[in-house]
């Protein structure tokens, strides 16, 4: 695997992300989260800011919160359904929804055509990763735990599980 | 009590930043009195710009991997810098217009203003608060 494709500090970060379990493919870039990424845009920053509008943030304006159920909610927007594995299957597209300590959902993960996993970590670089336990854990910049998995059918326009 | 001639005390009152008890051989002209007080100004600005970026330069390097805007808004560090007030928007604009980051809420929450309120992407942000920032005079 190439130099670049690797990250020191993201392996200080996330413990269990090792040479070879991933690569990075994408240079840092605050305008998206990992809420967009999952959902295939890479154009806004899916943010549930309260009441009224803040300008520079996405959120469907049809849910009106952030907790678990509301971020199945917004995928569910989007045809996205609750499954049970995160097998890979042909023509499908998945995504796991990690929840901090408190329950509140902190990060999106999206599985590729290949089957492994995608991830934009915050406002920094979009990782592949060969498996969601990867960014799992309790460390201060882990993600804690996959509570959701969700699919639906994979179109050949989504251009962000190349 | 000993009530000092006029033209000493007003001489005393030029003597800033020096040792009350220590006499100038020369009073301090006006224009030497602006000079000083200019680089006291400078000084204090370096200050707040140096104080600016090390909070900046923490809250990136800190919350940079959280997906949540909110919650890495409420670091330490991005609270201090909105504690700083007025006199830091100069360099929000500033670093927004050279490292585009999540400057918007502290913005908003300094200014009380929301000038990007109708974008939803994090460019059409960043266009509207230069925009304002330029109209402000700030840029």
């Amino acid at each position: 695997m190439p130099d670049d494709e690797l990250d020191s500090d993201l392996e200080a970060l996330f413990p269990k992300l090792r040479p070879g379990l991933y690569r990075v493919t994408s240079p840092k870039d605050p305008r998206y989260n990992c809420f967009a990424f999952a959902a295939n845009d890479t154009q806004h920053y899916w943010q549930y800011m309260g009441p009224g509008k803040h300008g520079g943030y996405f959120w469907p304006k049809e849910i009106n919160g952030d907790s678990l159920e509301d971020v199945i909610s917004v995928y569910g927007l989007i045809g996205f359904q609750v499954c049970e594995t995160s097998d890979f299957e042909p023509d499908i597209v998945k995504i796991a929804i990690y929840i901090d300590d408190d329950s509140i959902p902190s990060h999106v993960a999206r599985q590729t055509r290949r089957g492994v996993w995608k991830s934009k970590l915050g406002r920094g670089k979009d990782i592949e990763h060969t498996s969601l336990q990867l960014l799992e854990g309790d460390e201060p910049h882990e993600y804690g735990r996959v509570a959701v998995l969700m699919k639906k059918r994979r179109y050949d326009s989504e251009d962000v599980d190349k | 009590m000993e009530v000092r001639p006029q033209r000493e005390r007003r001489g005393q009152g030029e003597r800033i930043g020096q040792n009350a008890n220590r006499r100038p051989s020369k009073p301090l002209r006006r224009h030497n009195l602006f000079r000083h007080v200019s680089s006291l100004d400078r000084a204090k600005n370096a200050d707040i710009e140096a104080k600016f970026h090390r909070l900046a330069d923490q809250w990136i390097s800190q919350t940079e991997h959280m997906s949540s805007i909110k919650k890495a808004c409420m670091h330490t560090s991005y609270q201090r810098i909105i504690g700083m007030g007025s006199q830091v928007i100069p360099y929000l604009l500033q670093e927004l217009n050279q490292n585009p980051n999540h400057w918007f809420w502290a913005l908003n929450a300094i200014t009380e203003e929301d000038p990007a309120q109708s974008e939803d992407s994090f460019d059409g942000a960043v266009s509207a608060w230069l925009k304002w920032g330029k109209e402000k005079g700030y840029l």
